[in-house]
């Protein structure tokens, strides 16, 4: 509140009264003079005229009373009061001075010579008098009243409130209509010595009296203000019908909107309030906070400074001013501003903080410290203070300090963003260090202090990343979330994906390994690889081989794709191509693999190589690619590699297939036969089937090219042969039923076709041919007919329905 | 009717050898068009061809020699009719004939020995289907079994012609027996008098009454005008563009550039074409190699999944924040 509000000059002013009125409304002294009967007479005479306010009678008569008896007490107390009251305070203090002269301890007389001291300019004199008086008979109500004013004069506020709290207590019930004066002096004072709460229920007492007391009204928006700004604005705003009178309104309207983050408005009210007093340190003060506030350092500087020059002494501009120095990237004239001065008691730790801070930004952190240390302790609630200690300990590369101080100032003002970031920072990079050494549990816990801080996505996706590797999949779901919710990169989805897969929701885990690997986002090399890798893994682990290989397709097209990548694909390859080759697809297996074979780096591990030849070699065979099967058992054979297979086909794996893909070409095939005999001793238990289909195939083989040499004979051999390693397809006993048709055994032939329709398409087309030399066109078409409907691919099969239907008839 | 080119119907049907024998080595000379310059022979082989009789094959030779006489500067050509293969092959490896229009068919009977210079046409076509041509009370190729079937006389390869490149090799070796005619109307003539139940011949031969198509074989190409020899290229070059300005109003009415391939393919069709029954390959699924996979496992090491989360320092990172 200012001391120059108009209203309370006016207020100081009656206040000066107070002895007066006290006095006149007072009843005698209790100590009566023995006086004559006359002296009597003028006295009374002279106390009625002072009530009606006739001070020339009165002073007439007390002049005759005192003429009649110079030993009259009380009537130089009244007269002394007429002096007062015309302004002759130095003449009334005379005049008490003679009576103090008879009645050296009479109260009144000390009281009144008391409150003229001071109306006469003696106001030391005046309030030691007083002083004594009071605290020789603490009911002397006027005493105290004159006490209070004269305290409040000079500011002594704590002195004021005593007096008048004093007043109060003692004065007599006749003058209770006047306490609302001395009730708004104590508010006032209490409101300046920092007890708005007090303040605000004197001023609300005043207000049920009467509501549209001015003075009451502004101490109350003023003593809220004080306690909670957001509750004062609606108070200030109504106070608009004395702005004119009393401008400091808009100032304190202006620092509420401050302290509430209301920048604009802030700044709109500081600019008003100069246009009422353009000159006026404060309005330049408040309009420079508001700047300070909205980020334009460099007008604040401006205000502030003139601010500081209208008003030297005020220590506060100075402390905005090396502030928004501060700010300005300008520590050091902030810190030589404040540090040439003596703080101002009431904003010594503020002064202190601001200069530590000061003293931080110019590398004298030492320095700052020093200043800090001694508020540890009497300051240990005070955010600030811990704050300035932690940016200090920053500075002197004392993390651990500067966590803990920070921490206990995040935890005196939980909101307060310029000690969250920093800490946040300082968690992060402690977590970072825990990490680097393995302490995932510090390193968790310090960075769910640092999300708490601040949230951010690294330390989100660094947290799901730990709970992950902590084997707490729930734990680093909501991590995992958070970072996806702040960013929309792929190595947090990436991270989100594990997370769905090690919680087993596998379609949410598929769509976010897909969201990953589609975003459009940069990412580095490794983390595209190992993002596929993972992907990979996640598919093949869910069953689906292709997929993985899928995942891995893109990473492995670069054109040196990184080991792991090779490896996961040879892997992935490897399991899609495993059922292809139990299913017998081996030319599709064979492509499969090839692939991943052909990403095969020189130098990648011999068990890998092995293990995707092994397979590479059993696929090239199954599909009767014989060179290539050859030169992979060569190279196998050479590394006496073992194959990824039931024991003991791992071991003989390798010396059936090459029998096998010898036993290919007819010439060989007898030979191969024999080498498989042979074989058949070590080829037991799961090795067993593959010598078996080995034997069968280069036999069904052999039997195909003599068929297509015209041997028939031996052809029939082969596929007696074939039938000793097992039952014979139906394929097989098709081709013997072509054999017999060949040989001329018509009628057999056409038996044994005709009861492999169904599962062998060729015989429709063999069937027609047999009607066919039999002379039987018609069923020899319907045989064409069927086996063109059965999709048969034989490039004259269409020619020769065409010809029948043409020559013999038919639709 | 000229008796070296008229089926010889008189008294008992002699044997075709006889009548082809008479034939053997006679010409229908003619007086050449122009005097001076040089004179190249027009050869004319076209037994297989549907022309009516003698006197349309002299015309149409005639103004086929006359029209490259107009074009072809400094040559004179002058038109030869062969009624007969040995004639015909005679008279080429004498030189006697240095261009000559011949039956495509037994051209590649002949596997092609003469270069081709331009195909004849008919509406636009350089093939012609033929057909099978039977007399009353014939409804179905079935009910020919063990009948005589007449047919013009290639000179080379009939037989091959007929049972492989016309009916596709639908025919068992003795299904009918062939019996060759001088020319397509000879044939269909046979038909008409009952000397055979049925003959082949090409669609545009005239038929004699009671005679009708009962079926359409495959098609073959027309004609082809072909170099026989003792021409330079650049005379080559202007009788194949003089041809393919000639128009007529026959059964041949132009030329076209010979196409590629069309001779060969039927040089090939002439090949029996046996119908081989065939193999099944055995299904891949025969071959399950099932039980040395069983038990196999499949797993890729995921990434650390710290590493994942803090890529290494020169990795971009976890990419912007979301605002």
């Amino acid at each position: 509140m200012r001391r120059r509000d108009g209203r309370l000059l006016l207020l100081a002013s009656l206040l000066l009264a107070v002895p007066l009125l006290s006095v006149l409304g007072a009843p005698a002294p209790a100590h009566a003079q023995r006086a004559d009967d006359e002296t009597d007479v003028l006295v009374s005479a002279a106390r009625a005229a002072i009530a009606r306010a006739d001070y020339d009678q009165a002073a007439n008569l007390l002049d005759r009373a005192l003429a009649l008896n110079p030993r009259r007490i009380d009537a130089y107390v009244l007269r002394a009061t007429v002096l007062g009251v015309r302004g002759q305070n130095v003449e009334a203090v005379a005049l008490l001075r003679r009576a103090q002269t008879l009645a050296p301890t009479n109260g009144d007389v000390l009281a009144a010579l008391g409150a003229k001291l001071v109306a006469a300019g003696e106001p030391v004199a005046g309030l030691e008098l007083l002083e004594q008086v009071v605290a020789r008979e603490p009911r002397r109500y006027e005493a105290h009243a004159v006490l209070a004013v004269e305290f409040r004069r000079l500011g002594d506020h704590p002195r004021a409130i005593a007096s008048l709290q004093a007043y109060l207590a003692a004065r007599p019930a006749s003058l209770a209509g006047r306490d609302r004066f001395y009730r708004l002096g104590l508010a006032e004072s209490l409101l300046r010595s920092g007890e708005p709460a007090k303040a605000r229920d004197l001023y609300l007492e005043v207000l049920l009296d009467d509501p549209t007391h001015p003075l009451a009204r502004l101490g109350r928006a003023w003593a809220t203000a004080a306690l909670n700004c957001r509750l004062a604005m609606g108070m200030l705003r109504e106070l608009g019908d004395l702005v004119d009178e009393v401008p400091a309104i808009e100032l304190v309207r202006g620092r509420c909107a401050l302290r509430l983050g209301r920048t604009t408005e802030g700044l709109a009210l500081a600019k008003s309030y100069l246009g009422r007093d353009p000159s006026g340190a404060e309005g330049h003060a408040l309009l420079g906070e508001a700047e300070l506030a909205s980020g334009n350092i460099k007008a604040a500087l401006g205000s502030l400074a003139r601010a500081a020059q209208a008003a030297p002494d005020n220590k506060n501009y100075l402390l905005a001013l090396a502030r928004a120095e501060r700010q300005n990237g300008d520590p050091a004239s902030a810190a030589k501003r404040l540090g040439a001065t003596e703080p101002p008691a009431e904003r010594r730790v503020e002064w202190t903080v601001e200069l530590a801070e000061a003293l931080t930004a110019t590398e004298r952190s030492d320095e700052a410290l020093a200043l800090l240390e001694p508020l540890r302790s009497s300051e240990a609630d005070d955010a600030r203070v811990f704050a300035a200690l932690g940016l200090a300990a920053v500075a002197l590369a004392k993390p651990a300090q500067a966590i803990a101080d920070l921490s206990r100032a995040h935890e005196l003002a939980p909101d307060d963003t310029r000690i969250k970031g920093p800490l946040a920072i300082l968690l992060r990079e402690a977590a970072a260090e825990a990490l680097r050494t393995g302490d995932l549990a510090t390193a968790r816990a310090r960075l769910e202090r640092a999300t708490a801080a601040v949230p951010d996505a690294d330390s989100f996706r660094t947290l799901a990343a730990i709970a992950l590797a902590l084997g707490d999949a729930r734990a680093a779901l909501g991590p995992a979330e958070a970072a996806s919710a702040l960013v929309d990169d792929p190595v947090t989805l990436h991270v989100l994906a594990r997370v769905y897969q090690a919680l087993d929701r596998d379609t949410d885990a598929r769509r976010t390994f897909a969201a990953a690997s589609s975003s459009k986002r940069p990412l580095s090399r490794s983390s595209r690889d190992a993002l596929a890798i993972d992907q990979a893994a996640f598919e093949l682990a869910s069953g689906d081989a292709v997929a993985a290989v899928e995942a891995l397709a893109k990473v492995a097209a670069d054109k040196q794709p990184s080991s792991r990548v090779t490896e996961a694909l040879v892997v992935a390859a490897r399991a899609a191509a495993n059922d292809d080759l139990a299913r017998g697809e081996f030319s599709t297996a064979l492509r499969q693999l090839e692939r991943a074979h052909d990403k095969l780096a020189v130098n990648a591990p011999g068990m890998l190589r092995d293990a995707l030849e092994c397979d590479l070699a059993l696929a090239a065979t199954g599909a009767g690619d014989r060179k290539r099967a050859q030169a992979l058992l060569r190279s196998l054979a050479k590394r006496r590699a073992s194959c990824e297979l039931a024991p003991p086909a791992d071991t003989v794996a390798v010396a059936i297939l090459d029998t096998w893909v010898g036993g290919m070409v007819l010439s060989r095939a007898k030979a191969a036969l024999k080498t498989l005999d042979s074989l058949g001793r070590k080829a037991t238990g799961p090795a067993r089937p593959l010598l078996d289909i080995a034997a069968r195939d280069i036999a069904h083989r052999a039997a195909a090219s003599s068929f297509d040499q015209g041997a028939w004979r031996a052809a029939s051999d082969y596929l007696e042969l074939a039938a000793r390693y097992g039952k014979l397809s139906a394929e097989e006993q098709h081709n013997a039923a072509v054999v017999e048709l060949a040989l001329g055994k018509t009628v057999s032939a056409i038996s044994q076709l005709e009861r492999l329709t169904r599962e062998v398409p060729e015989a429709l087309l063999n069937l027609g041919i047999a009607y066919e030399n039999r002379g039987d066109q018609v069923r020899a078409l319907d045989y064409f007919e069927r086996a063109a409907k059965a999709k048969l691919r034989h490039p004259g099969l269409a020619g020769w329905i065409a010809a029948k239907r043409r020559i013999w008839g038919g639709p | 009717m000229d008796r070296r080119e008229a089926p010889d119907l008189g008294g008992a049907m002699r044997p075709l050898s006889l009548c082809l024998a008479v034939l053997a080595g006679l010409t229908l000379a003619v007086s050449p068009a122009a005097a001076g310059g040089r004179t190249v022979t027009l050869g004319m082989y076209v037994p297989a061809s549907a022309f009516e009789g003698p006197s349309q094959r002299l015309a149409f030779a005639t103004a086929l020699a006359d029209h490259l006489s107009a074009k072809v500067e400094g040559n004179t050509f002058v038109p030869k009719i062969y009624a007969d293969a040995s004639a015909f092959s005679a008279a080429a490896k004498r030189g006697e004939v240095q261009v000559a229009l011949i039956d495509s068919t037994y051209a590649a009977a002949r596997g092609l020995p003469f270069r081709a210079i331009a195909a004849a046409t008919h509406v636009g076509s350089a093939q012609v289907s033929w057909q099978l041509v039977v007399g009353a009370g014939v409804t179905s190729m079935a009910e020919l079994a063990g009948a005589v079937i007449a047919h013009p006389t290639i000179g080379a390869k009939d037989r091959e012609f007929l049972e492989h490149a016309l009916f596709a090799n639908e025919l068992g070796r003795s299904f009918a027996t062939w019996s060759g005619a001088p020319n397509p109307s000879s044939a269909a003539t046979m038909v008409g008098v009952g000397k055979a139940k049925a003959a082949v011949v090409p669609v545009g031969t005239k038929l004699p009454a009671g005679v009708r198509a009962l079926l359409e074989l495959e098609s073959a190409p027309l004609p082809m005008l072909a170099v026989v020899g003792g021409l330079g290229n650049s005379e080559i070059s202007a009788i194949a563009s003089a041809a393919l300005s000639f128009s007529r109003r026959d059964l041949i009415d132009g030329f076209k550039p010979p196409a590629e391939g069309r001779h060969g393919e039927l040089v090939k069709r002439l090949a029996s074409r046996k119908r081989s029954p065939v193999f099944a390959s055995m299904k891949s699924s025969r071959l399950s190699v099932a039980p040395l996979l069983a038990n196999r496992r499949f797993a890729i090491e995921p990434t650390e999944i710290l590493r994942v989360a803090r890529p290494v320092a020169d990795d971009e990172g976890g990419g912007k924040t979301r605002r």
